[in-house]
């Protein structure tokens, strides 16, 4: 069998092993909770994991025509950038493909397959990248939404300290007011 | 070379726990320790704020100081272990709820994974059993015969730092949003765990800024924001303003009025932050819509008891004020406008606290008549169970297409969801005002709503990754809907869903506004005399008005 053949007949078992292998980053409760929920409002991260993981490998065979980005896969990602994860443990799950493709496929498969499975590699090589844009991406958003939950003064709920002091706050925030609402 | 590249990568990359995993040990749970650092833990409260409170409730609030959790020193009183002992033998006593919940949990498993946390971190100690059985498991070594014998076997363990730690953390990782609660056979009440817990943590100085500043500027102020009488007095005119320039109409709400038919109270928030202003708004135009003779308070100016999240004297103080401004007023009866956690206050605590309020009748719309038994007894009514009233008595006139430029669902905001059963009311004043309203799926909504993630006094910036990691169920549901059929405005009834939802749907589902049901009403209440709407009570233009 060739390269494509026995990667089309290994798909499933890789898959799963690649999901297998992203889960354990979560505790064993977690991961056991993760692959078995099927309902994807009752468990919107292995719904996330599962279908994303799923779709992007299917672009990385070709099963999967359209090139961009699975949707679930980016949000597993936006996840993973608020979880507590090292940056490189947030997206470096995509290279732990490769050691599943290798022990899965063997010595004998890919070395007859040679550039063929170098393309492939490098295939996973610029998907992680990509994935790395993306959180990086998702960091510099959820710092946007700091900066605005703070311009809409959320912080004040703490930072009141004593009716005088806030009477000052107070004058100044309405001459705000009322620049914004006349402009 | 395949071989060799399995083995190195295996090594360097796949097994490597710190870099690839960030793995969880897998371990019992009690061998696994709490690591407080920064984003994952609230700030403790401010030297003052502890000094304040203390002095009306000596004893506590525990140590007035400056602590740092992050170091091993927590500066907490010597005996600590003991205060935090006798407190909970104390409350075992007092409250019968807890021994039962301390005792009849089965570990059958039903509410592992209905909590949000759990949902967005995997984290089992997220499980609301097990964050329950952190405090068990101190029960049963002191207060049970299995635990003191057999101690571990038993699932006993001693009161250590560690597990102080622990409890700072996880039931700090707790709204109170009782979802996990609608699924346990046994009806244990898990955020009543979580508050007793946080009572207790209090004892020994261990708190936060974002619940005790709020908390002090209510009982000092009359608001969590500390706005002064004449500051909330004029921002409400700067709303009044608007509200003239959008439909021509000045109105002039009454502040403190005595002998008004009713008093209304709503969250500060809604006077002075958006998007509540806009609910705000459209309370406003609501009652000058039904000429209803109601009044303001400057003393009892804030719907949301940050004492829930405190100690229940606390709680009972910043609800008697309530009460309190009722009685000097000489109301009939009070409304309360769009929040949380007030309605649980009122529905599950304000009699037992400070009820029955004989000194007021029993709640009857003046334009309607109807009665609200319902409120018999706290003689408090939803302002969503006023306006439906209304609209079912065909006393409104609306104009739905004034909400055709949004496409609107419905967050059942935990608290008047699950802890008062306003599950209908919301949703038929919505189908009246606005033309496009679609649900969220079933398991996400009404008694299943899925909380905000940053209910309970974790609604601060410093911990903004796990708020958006905990908001995951919720808004992987409004994701839902905006793929399914365009929603742009996810609507609920809490001030607090109002501030946190906005921030939550920034980072998931950007292009999303939040607003409170009463906006939709203001935009769609047809007002006698009124101009042309050419927008919004946020001046977003009209359908058709876009040019």
């Amino acid at each position: 069998m060739n390269f494509k053949d026995t990667l089309a007949e290994k798909k499933p078992k890789i898959v799963q092993l690649w999901i297998e292998s992203v889960m354990a980053s979560y505790s064993a409760d977690g991961a056991s909770f993760f692959m078995k929920q099927k309902d994807r409002f009752a468990n919107p991260l292995g719904f996330a994991a599962k279908s994303g993981l799923t779709a992007v490998f299917d672009q990385l065979t070709g099963d999967r025509t359209t090139q961009e980005m699975p949707p679930e896969l980016m949000q597993f990602i936006k996840l993973r950038s608020v979880q507590n994860f090292l940056p490189s443990a947030a997206v470096g799950f995509i290279y732990q493909l490769k050691t599943i493709m290798m022990a899965q496929l063997g010595e004998a498969i890919l070395l007859e397959a040679g550039s063929e499975w170098f393309a492939f590699e490098a295939k996973i090589d610029a998907l992680s990248l990509k994935l790395f844009d993306l959180y990086m991406e998702d960091r510099e958003l959820l710092a946007q939404v700091k900066v605005n939950e703070y311009r809409r003064k959320n912080h004040v709920l703490a930072e009141g300290r004593c009716p005088s002091s806030m009477a000052v706050n107070n004058q100044e925030e309405k001459i705000e007011l009322k620049v914004i609402r006349d402009c | 070379m395949a071989n060799m590249k399995v083995d190195e990568l295996g090594v360097s990359v796949a097994r490597d726990p710190s870099l690839m995993t960030g793995a969880v040990p897998t371990t019992d749970w009690w061998d696994v320790p709490a690591i407080i650092k920064p984003g994952n833990f609230c700030y403790p409260a401010k030297k003052e704020m502890v000094e304040y409170h203390s002095k009306s409730l000596p004893g506590k609030f525990g140590p007035a100081r400056t602590w740092d959790p992050e170091s091993d020193d927590w500066q907490l009183p010597e005996n600590w272990k003991e205060i935090i002992i006798n407190g909970l033998k104390e409350r075992l006593d007092k409250f019968r709820s807890l021994k039962i919940f301390m005792d009849c949990c089965v570990r059958c498993g039903a509410c592992a994974d209905k909590c949000h946390f759990f949902l967005g971190t995997g984290d089992p100690k997220n499980m609301p059993v097990l964050r329950a059985e952190l405090m068990r498991s101190i029960y049963r070594n002191e207060f049970t015969k299995a635990g003191k014998i057999l101690g571990k076997l038993a699932g006993a363990r001693e009161m250590t730092f560690g597990v102080l730690k622990e409890w700072f953390m996880y039931f700090y990782q707790c709204t109170e949003c009782r979802r996990c609660s609608v699924f346990c056979p046994y009806g244990i009440d898990t955020a009543e765990v979580t508050m007793m817990a946080r009572e207790l943590l209090h004892l020994v100085g261990v708190n936060t800024n974002w619940i005790l500043e709020p908390a002090a500027n209510s009982n000092r102020t009359g608001n969590h924001m500390g706005l002064q009488p004449h500051t909330l007095k004029e921002n409400a005119e700067y709303l009044c303003d608007d509200i003239e320039s959008i439909t021509g109409i000045r109105i002039t709400p009454s502040w403190n009025r005595k002998g008004a038919e009713v008093l209304f109270i709503t969250p500060s928030a809604d006077v002075f932050a958006e998007p509540g202003i806009y609910t705000f708004m459209g309370y406003l135009l609501l009652f000058e819509h039904i000429g209803l003779d109601y009044t303001f308070s400057t003393y009892a100016s804030e719907g949301g008891n940050f004492g829930l999240f405190t100690n229940n004297e606390t709680m009972k103080r910043l609800n008697a004020k309530m009460y309190a401004e009722a009685k000097r007023l000489g109301v009939k009866w009070i409304l309360g406008g769009e929040c949380g956690h007030m309605w649980r206050v009122l529905h599950q605590y304000m009699d037992t606290m400070n009820g029955p309020a004989d000194f007021l009748q029993i709640p009857k719309s003046p334009i309607t008549g109807t009665v609200f038994d319902n409120a018999a007894s706290t003689k408090m009514v939803h302002i969503s169970e006023f306006t439906a009233d209304l609209i079912r008595h065909g006393k409104l006139k609306l104009d739905p297409t004034r909400n055709n430029h949004r496409r609107v669902t419905y967050h059942d905001s935990c608290n008047p969801a699950r802890a008062m059963g306003l599950i209908e009311e919301p949703r038929y004043i919505l189908k009246n005002v606005a033309n496009n309203f679609f649900e969220m799926p079933e398991n996400t909504i009404r008694e299943s709503t899925f909380c905000c993630g940053s209910g309970t006094g974790l609604n601060t910036g410093e911990i903004m990754d796990l708020r958006m990691r905990a908001g995951l169920p919720r808004a992987n549901a409004v994701q839902y809907v905006k793929d399914t059929h365009d929603v742009d405005t996810l609507s609920c009834v809490c001030a607090i869903d109002r501030a946190t939802l906005t921030a939550l749907v920034d980072f998931w589902v950007p292009g999303t506004q939040v607003c409170g049901v009463s906006e939709l009403v203001g935009n769609a209440l047809v007002m006698d005399g009124e101009k042309e709407r050419e927008s919004g009570l946020r001046f977003e233009p009209l359908e058709g008005m876009e040019g």
